[in-house]
């Protein structure tokens, strides 16, 4: 809540002391005065004093008039301007007071604020020692000395976050939320709901103010959208991290990862185990089998003792025969390999080759639709299904078709080349897969023959060793097989350790699903639906009161997506009257006003309206809309009006509850001392 | 259990009927491709808008795909052997260019030359002035230009090395 106090203006002339002071009441004030005696002067200042100047216009000049920026005419001359200050007095749902002061004209910098708790004008005895604060400088909104940080606490609102059409993400700048709570006369009316800001570059400024204000769960809800988008695209892109890595590890040691699955997956392990398998001739093995195989092989070999040489001379001769045969029968087998890897990388290269002669026949489809467009516009018509000349029906071809083939249409052909383009991506995927499969079948193969390669070798020197020495091929086959069971030890490791991390990452992906799911359906939750259907209410009744003739009010509703009013039948900002834009307005934000009183909401409880009799709204409507305003309780509405004088004194007459500050002919700066 | 026939008697017992299905072909051989860049040709790479019909034939074959370009323009621009560019009369182009005659797009000019006329001019134009239609194809005929002649042609197609 924010409430405006006593105001005081003065200005400093080579003629003497000028200023005012006036105390707002709480509930409904009206200010009536004569054209041009000051009253928007009175009521910008009190958007200047809390630095919010900045919702006007992007400039950085003093948005006041000359009487406290330049000179006061006088009837004897024009006083000369030599320093202004304008302060007021602020109070909030605490009952807390802060009095701040802003130069407007002098050697103080306009960018500073100053700051006393307690109120200082009426009550300067008990007031705190003044601070300044910045506003309307970079960064002014962020920093802790910002004046609109501190005005942001006093009133209690934690400001969102708002995304920006360039850089970073902001605060929802004060300046975007004040053209809901004050209407200035020249710009702000006849803009529905009110004249944003647009210069801050605040995305979606029109939604994110009202959520703001009224507290509306549906920022959250989308900004929670947002979040579990990114989660889910987290986790996907790690867990296709690990899988890549995974298999190459995999490959690398000539076997293959299968079944992991691709994407992110809600079971955990899932019912096909992702397992390694190592190639074995032309078949694939599961690791575990295969190191099983080879422990057992070592428990084996560490069983029986470590042969001489001599002792088994032909035995050791027909291993080699047999070890001979088999390297070159397995030489055989990756020669074809070898074929069959190149057949399937020159397929994958033309497949590559026809999907990118497919993209080209995509585009210049694309473009025959355009240059269609194109003729038509110019009067030149290609394709009329008939001869020019002859008027005998030809087809859409330059190729002879045969006597009865018909072309396909061009948006049929787009649409046959859009499939056959999904067709070969699909197949070249397959190919893909197939080139890696068969790569770590060829990196397997290769460690095999370089194992019978080292074991023709040792039973080679086995035979021409000396005949007591222990059998090196023996030998080294327990080291081979020492080092090939390290080897897949660690790879089994590894696998293990990849496989929780895959838990982990299905647990999270669950989790993110789970917040997906609990995600309302719509956009609103049913508390913004609530008092977003009061506010319909509310703006409906407002506009039967104050005489909406465009069109049935019922029929002006409240957006569901941008919370702004909208008609069925007519677009509200052409069709509708000029002076039911301006009913359109107050009822608008009267209601804001109201629901934000009613509901818990962000609404600072005031309302400041300069001028509301825009385009000769008739007398009684708008004296309807001021007894509404007044009716309003706890909140504090602004009202400056040129209105004849006696329609309002009756107005107050009648209700006690307005504040009436009349000033008759008199101006509102006038001489102090 | 029923009978495999039971269940797929009443399915095959229908009346058959054949329906001509209609043929994809490419957007090269459509008539407003072909005769947008005929046009194109003759406004921007011919003088006076008018060329024969064999040079013609040239940078369209040239212009066709981005391969075909890429070699025209090894053969153009640097000195490499000729063979490396082949020529190729192709049949559609010789009927987009009668079809643009009918439209009156084009005309024949001095018995053996094809010139484009007001309405082909316009046209073109606006395509030209679109700029985002035919992208890549504009681009090669706006890089080789009128720079081609009648002589050139001849050369190109004839399989004699260009000096």
């Amino acid at each position: 809540m924010l409430r405006f106090g006593t105001l005081s203006i003065s200005v400093t002339t080579d003629k003497g002391h000028f200023g005012l002071r006036h105390s707002f009441a709480p509930g409904m004030n009206i200010l009536r005065a004569n054209n041009s005696a000051g009253k928007s002067t009175v009521l910008r200042s009190l958007i200047y004093a809390i630095g919010l100047e900045g919702m006007f216009s992007p400039s950085q000049d003093t948005p006041l008039p000359h009487v406290l920026t330049d000179y006061i005419d006088l009837p004897e001359g024009d006083a000369k301007v030599s320093e202004s200050w304008v302060s007021v007095e602020l109070s909030n749902a605490r009952n807390e007071r802060i009095t701040v002061s802003r130069s407007i004209m002098g050697t103080t910098d306009r960018h500073l604020i100053s700051v006393r708790t307690g109120a200082a004008l009426t009550d300067p005895d008990r007031a705190g020692a003044s601070v300044d604060y910045f506003v309307r400088t970079p960064r002014a909104a962020i920093s802790s000395r910002g004046f609109h940080n501190l005005l942001a606490e006093f009133m209690d609102w934690t400001l969102p976050k708002a995304a920006q059409f360039e850089g970073e993400d902001s605060p929802l700048y004060l300046e975007t939320l004040f053209p809901l709570l004050c209407v200035e006369q020249k710009l702000g009316w006849g803009r529905i709901p009110a004249r944003f800001p647009t210069w801050l570059g605040v995305r979606d400024i029109r939604r994110r103010t009202i959520e703001f204000l009224l507290k509306l769960d549906a920022y959250a809800i989308a900004a929670e959208r947002i979040a579990v988008q990114v989660e889910l695209a987290r986790i996907r892109a790690a867990w296709s991290d690990n899988r890549v890595l995974a298999g190459k590890r995999a490959t690398s040691m000539g076997t293959i990862l299968n079944a992991l699955p691709s994407e992110p997956v809600t079971q955990w392990p899932p019912e096909i185990p992702p397992q390694i398998f190592l190639a074995s001739g032309r078949d694939w093995e599961p690791l575990p089998a295969h190191l099983a195989k080879l422990l057992l092989r070592q428990e084996e070999l560490r069983r029986e003792p470590i042969p001489t040489s001599g002792e088994d001379d032909s035995e050791t001769r027909t291993a080699l025969r047999d070890a001979e045969d088999a390297l070159s029968q397995r030489e055989i087998v990756l020669r074809r390999t070898l074929e069959n890897l190149e057949a399937e990388i020159s397929e994958a290269d033309a497949l590559q080759d026809r999907i990118a002669s497919l993209r080209e026949d995509q585009r210049k489809y694309k473009d025959l639709l355009k240059l269609r467009e194109l003729g038509s516009t110019n009067s030149v018509e290609i394709e009329t299904g008939s001869c020019p000349t002859c008027h005998q029906p030809v087809s859409d071809s330059l190729m002879d078709l045969g006597q009865r083939a018909v072309p396909m249409s061009v948006e049929q052909n787009i649409s046959f080349y859009e499939e056959q383009f999904l067709l070969f991506q699909a197949v070249l995927a397959n190919a893909r897969a197939a080139i890696s499969a068969s790569e770590a079948q060829i990196v397997a193969m290769r460690e095999e023959l370089d194992q019978l390669r080292a074991r023709v070798r040792s039973l080679r020197e086995t035979l021409t060793s000396a005949s007591n020495a222990p059998s090196i091929e023996a030998l080294s086959e327990r080291l081979r097989l020492e080092e090939r069971i390290t080897n897949l030890k660690a790879l089994t490791t590894f696998f293990q350790d990849t496989l929780g991390t895959f838990a982990n990452l299905t647990d999270e992906w669950n989790a993110a699903l789970d917040r997906r799911r609990h995600l309302p359906p719509g956009t609103l939750s049913n508390s913004d639906e609530t008092k977003l259907s009061d506010l319909q209410g509310r703006f409906q009744n407002q506009l039967n009161a104050y005489g909406f003739g465009s069109s049935d009010e019922k029929r002006v509703t409240i957006s569901r997506s941008d919370y702004e009013p909208e008609l069925t039948d007519i677009n509200l900002a052409a069709d509708a009257a000029a002076s039911d834009v301006i009913r359109l307005q107050w009822a608008y934000l009267l209601s804001l006003l109201e629901v934000g009183v009613s509901s818990s909401s962000n609404h600072p409880r005031f309302l400041i309206l300069d001028e509301p009799q825009q385009q000769s709204v008739e007398d009684a409507n708008f004296l309807e809309m001021l007894k509404h305003a007044a009716s309003i309780p706890d909140c504090q509405v602004l009202v400056a009006t040129s209105h004849e004088r006696e329609g309002i004194a009756a107005l107050a007459a009648a209700l006690p509850l307005i504040h009436l500050w009349e000033l008759g002919d008199a101006r509102l700066i006038t001489k102090i001392g | 259990m029923p009978e495999l026939d039971d269940i797929t008697a009443p399915i095959i017992d229908l009346p058959f009927r054949f329906k001509r299905r209609p043929i994809a072909i490419a957007p090269d051989f459509r008539k407003d491709w072909k005769i947008a860049l005929l046009l194109l040709i003759l406004e921007i790479c011919s003088r006076g808008g008018k060329s024969s019909l064999k040079r013609l034939h040239v940078i369209n074959w040239a212009v066709r795909t981005t391969h075909h370009q890429h070699e025209f323009e090894e053969t153009w621009n640097v000195d490499a052997p000729l063979f490396a560019f082949k020529v190729r009369f192709e049949p559609a182009f010789s009927r987009a260019i009668e079809f643009a005659e009918a439209q009156r797009l084009i005309a024949w000019v001095e018995g053996d030359r094809v010139q484009i006329t007001q309405l082909g001019r316009t046209y073109a134009g606006a395509i030209i002035k679109k700029g985002e239609i035919l992208g890549t194809e504009m681009a090669f005929l706006k890089r080789v230009g009128k720079s081609v002649t009648e002589f050139d042609a001849t050369k190109l197609l004839t399989g004699a090395k260009i000096a």
